[in-house]
């Protein structure tokens, strides 16, 4: 159900926004058809538009826009092949498509079914047809090899440019297949200047697997040294094709894939594919890709133009055989169902399992006196398949990376419609699009992601006006960057807008009762710029269209959090606001720690662990409420704050432990009265007892130096303590997680929760043991934020967080 | 699940063995099998082709800070599952877990499989629709959206229907139970 609405909203607000564009671009054809000059790139966006609201259509089972795009597709269709012209009727009628989908929108939302006399009015006038135009028959004579290689669009642009009295010039490039992206992009936005790029057909030329030649004909009115200046420096050269009186005649040597020129093998390496054109070169670059939703299929086709179902990944035609032109596939890639990696790594989790099996049984055998030769050999193959499994598994990881340019191009479009509708003016800049991460931390991603976009536009950058009093650039920018930190990912969004205005916030927490007046004073300014993940905080007034419908910062850190990962805001007023996001790169499978808690055992990711020591009778500190140790860190002695996972998960404690025998330390402070204490959280069960206890802790093996104790007679351990931190930065957040033993370090699976448990905060998932058993995995970011940051939030509050 | 039941009747418990079928009620319109359970001392039921399996109790493992009527998760062939205690969901009164305990796995919401556990499955009955008695939906209790009907299987009347009430869980039994309660359980894990 919820899925399903969910999805609906998505339609609804896609198709809106696709509908918007088109509205756009049809502003701009009619621009050009009063100058006369109609792009024909724009002609196709809105076939493009169109095509794409079909699809979504279909999808949705709106049954009345689909009909109308398939209608006004064929239009179109034959308005992109010059089969009609571009007549003020089709313009009314298009137009007219905009304000229809509008509706058809707002009817389909609604859920009502009423009836549209706009529309029937639309169909008959589509279905009647427009006036022919003169269309493209006859014209000049287009060489049959060419004509066996570009589509019947490609054919008509060409026949029009050359009826323009255009030249058709001939730009023969190499791009590295690695590179081909930015450099088509970089031709284009050169070229296009000076005329209209026609095709782009691969010569089947290039002498390394890892380059390929393009001919790419432009129609072009410019001379040709003029062009061949414009190009010189992307290693374009340039020849013409067919001159405009048709006199020039052919140059021989453009190269249509050889094998269709049947009877000559010609000299260039042939192509391996009977039709040069599944180049989109958008899909390039040898990344797998992933199988997308149909709602995704629906929304980006790839290049409608072109119907011919597409080829993933090219690889250099080299290695093909000229004698065997047929439609054998270039592609050396493979579409994979990504629960189909999940198999794999779960046997790969299988096989680490075994290994671990195996080591303890080597271990077994070392003290024993059997063979020594053997056991060498044993540990030999041992290595080996451990290095083997190793591999493997990374394998399978680096196959689920995808790079966060498929959330980030999205946000870019986002970015364009909010700001127009905020009435604002927003350059995103985006950088490190490349960074991979796992496909399904993408996913879970974006929302959080388009949130923050949101956001930033909304309250941070400012309308254009008062950017302009501030003396700032009247755009505003949004920074997006993402790069990669040791296994970490991380990501900024950062706006140059008004910045987060501390006062405010803090007195909305205060009159919400989330904050008290006398802790307010003692609040540090990251303090309260933290407040805006508080659930219920907003400090905009007014509620706007955009952001602030309810999803809060709140959302984006729990959202965050579940991929195991941590935000950060930083914020000068009247300068920028940022926000950073650190995630781990890869979630489905981890090397944790298994703990054992009371008689359940849980597994910490060892990315989160720092350090690991056993808690003895010395001093546990109470401070301020909470226990603390004294822990030494690279020679320096820090306080370090503990949680009690026992206690905080309300699990029952070994005997001696319940009752610690309060004459044995200093009277804390507020003892009975500190420590965790604060409301409950969601569903979560009430924590009987919260007294803190003072019990003494030793650091680890590391320390030397005897920690100031308490006056303490006992000398009974307490357990382990487990430093979890969220970075390995100096100045990153620690805690202290008190468990009762330690039972080793494992890879292991992580499985997520199902949707029943969502709620319960402190678990990433749960992953199943060697003995069959599962343990939970610890969320050691969010558990470390719930345990630091009563500091100064809720501690002492009547209000829950 | 009952929604066109108009009548109230009872029937003599049929099991799901074909033997116990023959030549009964065929005039009453199509015939569902339940599948009853009990929980406490009440017995329930709920259409059979609701359940996909029933565990034997495997070792669950508890989520801290989870529903308290949340038990923990189990892994059933690699596959989490919530497993849900129904006699907190139903307030009733919790008996000690006996070797008798199962987990009924279902998928009623459609999105997520989830564990039921129940104190003992008894045995499979067939009802037509016109069997349920849905009087009972209006009881004003706050777990009535729970209840989607009562049925009242008849005291065995001879010795061959009685051969059909054979149990599914072995173990002695009292007579047949005069109330069994047919559960929405769609109703109860909304709440």
């Amino acid at each position: 159900m919820m899925d399903g609405d969910r999805a609906r909203e998505e339609f609804f607000s896609e198709a809106q926004e696709i509908v918007e564009g088109l509205g756009r671009d049809l502003l701009a054809l009619d621009e050009g058809h009063k100058s006369g000059t109609i792009d024909p790139d724009l002609i196709k966006e809105v076939f493009r538009a169109v095509h794409t609201i079909k699809g979504l259509a279909g999808l949705f089972g709106a049954t009345r826009m689909a009909t109308l795009s398939h209608d006004l597709e064929s239009m179109l269709d034959d308005l992109r092949l010059g089969k009609i012209d571009l007549t003020p009727s089709v313009l009314d009628i298009l137009f007219a498509s905009v304000q229809v989908y509008g509706r058809i929108l707002q009817v389909e939302k609604d859920g009502r079914d009423q009836s549209m006399p706009e529309y029937d009015e639309l169909i008959a006038n589509l279905q009647r047809g427009v006036t022919t135009g003169t269309g493209t028959g006859g014209g000049p004579v287009i060489p049959p090899e060419l004509l066996a290689v570009i589509t019947e669009y490609e054919e008509h642009r060409l026949r029009a440019n050359i009826s323009q009295g255009n030249t058709i010039y001939r730009l023969r490039v190499r791009f590295q297949l690695a590179a081909i992206d930015q450099g088509l992009d970089e031709l284009k936005g050169t070229a296009k200047p000076h005329g209209e790029i026609i095709t782009y057909l691969p010569t089947g030329g290039g002498d390394d697997v890892d380059s390929i030649e393009l001919d790419i004909l432009i129609g072009s009115r410019a001379r040709a040294d003029v062009l061949n200046a414009a190009l010189a420096h992307l290693g374009v050269q340039v020849e013409v094709f067919i001159s405009p009186a048709g006199s020039g005649g052919l140059r021989p040597s453009i190269a249509p894939p050889p094998q269709q020129i049947p009877p000559t093998p010609a000299p260039p390496p042939p192509l391996a594919s009977s039709r040069p054109t599944p180049l989109p070169p958008a899909h390039l670059p040898s990344n797998l890709e992933f199988e997308l939703t149909g709602a995704h299929q629906a929304a980006f086709p790839m290049r409608p133009d072109r119907p011919e179902p597409r080829i993933e990944i090219i690889t250099p035609p080299l290695q093909a055989k000229p004698q065997d032109p047929t439609i054998r596939s270039v592609a050396q890639t493979v579409r994979v169902d990504i629960q189909k990696l999940d198999d794999l790594m779960n046997s790969v989790a299988d096989l680490s399992i075994v290994r671990a099996d195996v080591e303890r049984k080597l271990a077994l055998l070392r003290d024993s006196q059997t063979d020594r030769k053997l056991k060498a050999e044993i540990k030999q193959l041992q290595n080996r398949f451990s290095r083997h499994l190793d591999s493997l598994r990374e394998g399978i990881l680096k196959v689920r990376m995808v790079p966060l340019s498929q959330v980030f191009d999205k946000l870019n479009r986002i970015a364009r419609q909010i700001s127009r509708e905020a009435g604002k003016q927003v350059n995103p800049v985006i950088t490190g699009q490349d960074t991979e991460v796992d496909k399904l931390t993408i996913e879970e991603l974006s929302d959080p992601l388009m949130h923050m976009m949101r956001n930033a536009i909304d309250h941070g950058i400012e309308i254009p006006k008062d950017r302009e009093t501030a003396n700032k650039p009247v755009i505003g920018t949004i920074a997006i960057n993402a790069f990669q930190k040791g296994n970490h990912v991380v990501i900024e969004i950062e706006d140059d807008g008004q910045g987060i205005d501390t006062e405010r916030l803090l007195e909305k927490a205060i009159s919400k009762g989330l904050v008290q007046q006398d802790e307010a004073r003692t609040m540090s300014r990251r303090d309260i710029l933290n407040l805006i993940f508080v659930p219920g905080l907003s400090t905009k007034a007014v509620v706007s269209e955009i952001s602030g419908r309810g999803v809060g910062m709140d959302v984006v850190r729990t959202n965050i959090s579940k991929l195991g990962g941590v935000i950060d805001v930083q914020s000068e007023p009247g300068i920028n606001t940022k926000f950073t996001v650190t995630l781990p790169i890869t979630q489905a499978i981890i090397n944790a720690l298994i703990v054992k808690v009371a008689d359940q055992q849980y597994a910490i990711p060892l990315a989160s662990v720092q350090d690991v020591g056993q808690l003895e009778t010395d001093a546990v500190l109470v401070i301020d409420g909470r226990e603390a140790v004294k822990w030494r860190r690279s020679n320096k002695v820090e306080t370090l704050q503990l949680c009690d996972v026992a206690r905080l998960f309300g699990m029952a404690k070994p005997k001696e432990l319940e009752a610690p025998d309060p004459a044995n330390f200093d009277a804390p402070p507020a003892h009975g009265d500190f420590g965790l204490q604060r409301p409950p959280m969601r569903n979560e069960p009430q924590r009987g007892d919260h007294t803190s206890m003072a019990f003494p802790y030793r650091p680890a093996k590391n320390s030397p130096v005897p920690i100031a104790a308490k006056r303490s007679g006992r000398k009974k351990k307490r357990g382990y303590v487990v430093v979890i931190s969220l970075g390995s930065s100096n100045d990153s957040k620690r805690l202290g997680l008190i468990v009762d033993g330690l039972v080793g370090q494992q890879n292991v699976v992580i499985k997520g929760l199902g949707p029943s448990l969502k709620n319960v905060a402190g678990f990433t998932g749960a992953t199943q043991l060697a003995d069959q058993r599962i343990a939970l995995v610890l969320d050691a970011p969010s558990l470390i934020e719930e345990i630091l940051s009563y500091k100064g939030l809720v501690y002492g509050g009547p209000h829950g967080v | 699940m009952a929604s066109n039941l108009a009548r109230r009747g009872a029937m003599p418990v049929v099991p799901t063995t074909a033997t116990g079928m023959r030549g009964r009620a065929q005039d009453r319109g199509p015939m569902t099998t339940y599948l009853a359970f009990r929980l406490a001392e009440n017995f329930y039921a709920t259409p059979l082709s609701l359940i996909r399996e029933i565990l034997v109790r495997v070792p669950l493992t508890p989520v801290p800070r989870a529903h308290p009527s949340i038990m923990g998760i189990i892994s059933n062939r690699g596959q989490l599952i919530t497993v849900f205690d129904l006699r907190k969901r139903l307030r009733l009164s919790l008996s000690p877990e006996t070797n008798k305990g199962r987990i009924l796995t279902t998928n009623p919401t459609g999105v997520e499989l989830i564990g039921l556990y129940v104190d003992e499955v008894t045995k499979t009955y067939k009802w037509t629709d016109a069997e349920i008695d849905l009087s009972v939906v209006s009881f004003g209790t706050d777990v009535s959206g729970h209840i989607a009907g009562i049925a009242r299987p008849k005291e065995v009347e001879g010795p061959s229907a009685a051969r059909a009430g054979k149990r599914v869980a072995s173990g002695p039994k009292e007579k047949e139970p005069s109330e069994i309660i047919l559960l929405d359980f769609k109703a109860i894990l909304a709440t």
